[in-house]
């Protein structure tokens, strides 16, 4: 009986917490500073939502000490180190395009320089990807991108999210790396935003191709725009990287569903309520 | 002359009054309840009184024959009756809690008419006036006068004529008082699965039925809310989970139904059901789950952290325009402790 009180008591919480802690997840506008482990990756968020451009973000293995936050655990022996808290102080920009975008990443590596970051574009959309970095003795090397690895991955009929498991599972193997999938829709699912309610299987795989012309051509078979987000998780005891695959958000933090699929018959699109 | 009237009653001349009746109902909707009116009308062509009794019946069941008073499925809201004179109307309204007590509301005016008749019975003597005056009074209207020499005399006549029934009916549009959730099992998988499912159910009087609407939710203009983003901040390599589409579905009332082919999860048959609510962590943002609780077990940074949210729920009319009924609405969302995942969505619970 305590225990169902205790839970009530954190569940009264949520009504009044949310409000007042709202503000920190929400990103500035350009020419604001952003204080943040991925200040670029929040800024990219931003730009995204507000011109509804791809724009992913690959976040570089960090094992110099100078760009981690070391945090000492309250017990047990296990130090959690996360990405260096950052500010950046965005340029604005009045469209999003490659050369926008190129003169955003410059400001940033003038602003922090090492890691450094550029951007290269395809035909799904712009990438910001990792130039350079510091090894643990503090040379600058390159950032050797982990989805500029070739992978195989046996073709297949899986579920999308099989498939997007399988995705990740050929990058661990062929780096050494271990690459966690994600998707944080929590409605709808992974397979229903890439499959709008057809097919629930797809037949997938690639030979020896660039792990990121590999993803692109992965999406670009979604009903649903996915954009990604490669960020690594650099604790000593627990490295590993999660690729976050998700939708395109709108300034009401919506997500932008299905708007790949130009006849989605199968698809419930929910009745927008009144305003 | 007494014979003399009396034949002419029965000729018609002074025969009972021609009446008009009629009855109607109306309803203004409102949120909550609905004001209803209903009237009876009666029209004459002479003086008369009248007798009115107006009565309002809800009926609860829309599959029942609506008779009036013999219907099982009709319960008396309220009278009005009194008497009424001449052409005159006699009218009732009130304020019926819509989502409770109604569903059909229908009037039924009863009129009974009781007229009387005055009539004037005299013996009179008529004179001749060339002049046109005549000195005993009278008249001057014409040459002819008379003088009563008794009375007048009033004889009344009264007919009491039941009218019958008039009726008239008015359809009320119910909408739920709230929500209902009954917690209905995990996502099939082993663990770690986080997503518990919860029959959605509509809060209202058991008589009601709302097969063939549609219900949908809706998180706006709450913003939902994930504590554990904000605790980990850009520590977490997980994305921020986005907030749920407002699931959406048809009241289904009494067949199985599936919530969808990816989860395979099939239920009922449910009373004024409209689906399975899915709140939680899916399969694809699992391993954020473990990634916090292992976090936790290391005492960094809080105990524990949930994402909640609040969802508004609205039914369309029948037919008419969507309304909310559900305010402020009910709240979903799920805690993480570094043992337990525990899921909630309007007052039911589920524990993994």
């Amino acid at each position: 009986m305590k225990k169902m009180i205790a839970w009530k008591a954190l569940v009264g919480m949520t009504c009044v917490i949310p409000m007042i802690l709202w503000a920190a997840q929400t990103s500035p506008p350009a020419g604001e500073s952003i204080v943040s482990g991925r200040p670029l990756s929040d800024f990219a968020d931003e730009l995204e939502t507000r011109y509804r451009t791809i724009i992913t973000y690959e976040e570089p293995l960090l094992v110099n000490s100078s760009d981690l936050d070391v945090t000492l655990p309250a017990f047990g022996s296990k130090i959690f180190m996360g990405p260096k808290m950052r500010t950046f102080i965005p340029p604005a920009i009045e469209k999003v395009d490659l050369p926008n975008l190129e003169r955003i990443i410059n400001v940033y590596n003038g602003q922090h320089g090492f890691p450094s970051f550029r951007v290269i574009s395809s035909g799904y959309g712009l990438h910001i990807i990792p130039d350079k970095v510091r090894d643990a003795q503090g040379r600058v090397i390159s950032a050797n991108p982990l989805l500029d690895t070739l992978i195989i991955v046996p073709t297949a009929k899986r579920t999308p999210w099989e498939t997007f498991e399988a995705f990740c599972q050929a990058v661990s193997d062929a780096t050494g790396i271990t690459v966690v999938p994600s998707c944080p829709s929590l409605r709808p699912s992974y397979d229903e935003l890439f499959t709008a309610g057809g097919n629930p299987e797809i037949t997938w795989g690639v030979e020896s191709v660039n792990a990121r012309r590999a993803l692109i051509d992965l999406l670009s078979r979604s009903a649903t725009t996915l954009s990604w987000h490669l960020n690594y998780a650099p604790s000593p005891d627990d490295q590993f990287y999660v690729l976050n695959a998700s939708p395109i958000l709108l300034p009401s933090r919506e997500q932008v569903l299905y708007d790949r699929c130009g006849d989605c018959p199968n698809v419930k699109r929910p009745i927008p309520p009144p305003r | 002359m007494k014979r003399l009237l009396i034949l002419s009653v029965l000729l018609g001349i002074t025969s009972a009054p021609a009446v008009a009746q009629y009855a109607y109902t109306s309803t203004s909707l409102t949120q909550g309840s609905t004001n209803i009116y209903a009237s009876t009308h009666v029209e004459v062509d002479y003086y008369t009184a009248y007798y009115y009794y107006v009565a309002m019946w809800s009926e609860l069941d829309p599959n029942c024959s609506v008779n009036g008073y013999s219907s099982d499925c009709s319960t008396l809201q309220a009278v009005a009756s009194g008497w009424s004179y001449g052409s005159s109307s006699a009218s009732w309204s009130a304020s019926v809690p819509i989502s409770a007590t109604s569903y059909v509301v229908f009037a039924v005016p009863e009129v009974v008419e009781y007229h009387e008749v005055w009539l004037e019975e005299c013996y009179c003597y008529i004179y001749y006036d060339p002049y046109g005056y005549s000195l005993y009074g009278g008249e001057w209207a014409t040459p002819y006068f008379y003088v009563c020499a008794y009375g007048p005399v009033v004889y009344t006549y009264t007919n009491v004529i039941p009218l019958g029934l008039a009726y008239s009916q008015t359809t009320v549009c119910p909408f739920p008082t709230g929500e209902s959730s009954t917690w209905f099992g995990w996502e099939p998988g082993d663990s770690p699965y986080y997503m518990a499912f919860f029959v959605a159910g509509l809060q209202a009087n058991p008589n009601l039925s709302f097969d063939d609407r549609y219900v949908y939710e809706d998180l706006n203009p709450y913003n939902p809310f994930d504590s554990c983003k904000a605790a980990w901040g850009s520590n977490s390599p997980f994305d921020p989970w986005n907030p749920p589409a407002g699931m959406s579905g048809a009241v289904v009332g009494s067949i199985y139904y599936g919530y969808g082919p990816y989860y395979g999860v099939y239920y009922g048959p449910y009373h004024n059901g409209y689906g399975m609510d899915a709140i939680g962590w899916p399969n694809s943002y699992s391993a954020s789950v473990t990634w916090y609780q292992n976090q936790m077990r290391n005492g960094y940074p809080v105990p524990s952290c949930y994402w909640a949210a609040y969802q508004h729920m609205y039914m369309n009319g029948c037919p008419g325009s969507p309304q909310q009924y559900y305010e402020p609405g009910h709240s979903i969302g799920g805690f993480i402790t570094s043992s337990t995942v525990y899921m909630f969505r309007a007052g039911a619970y589920a524990t993994r």
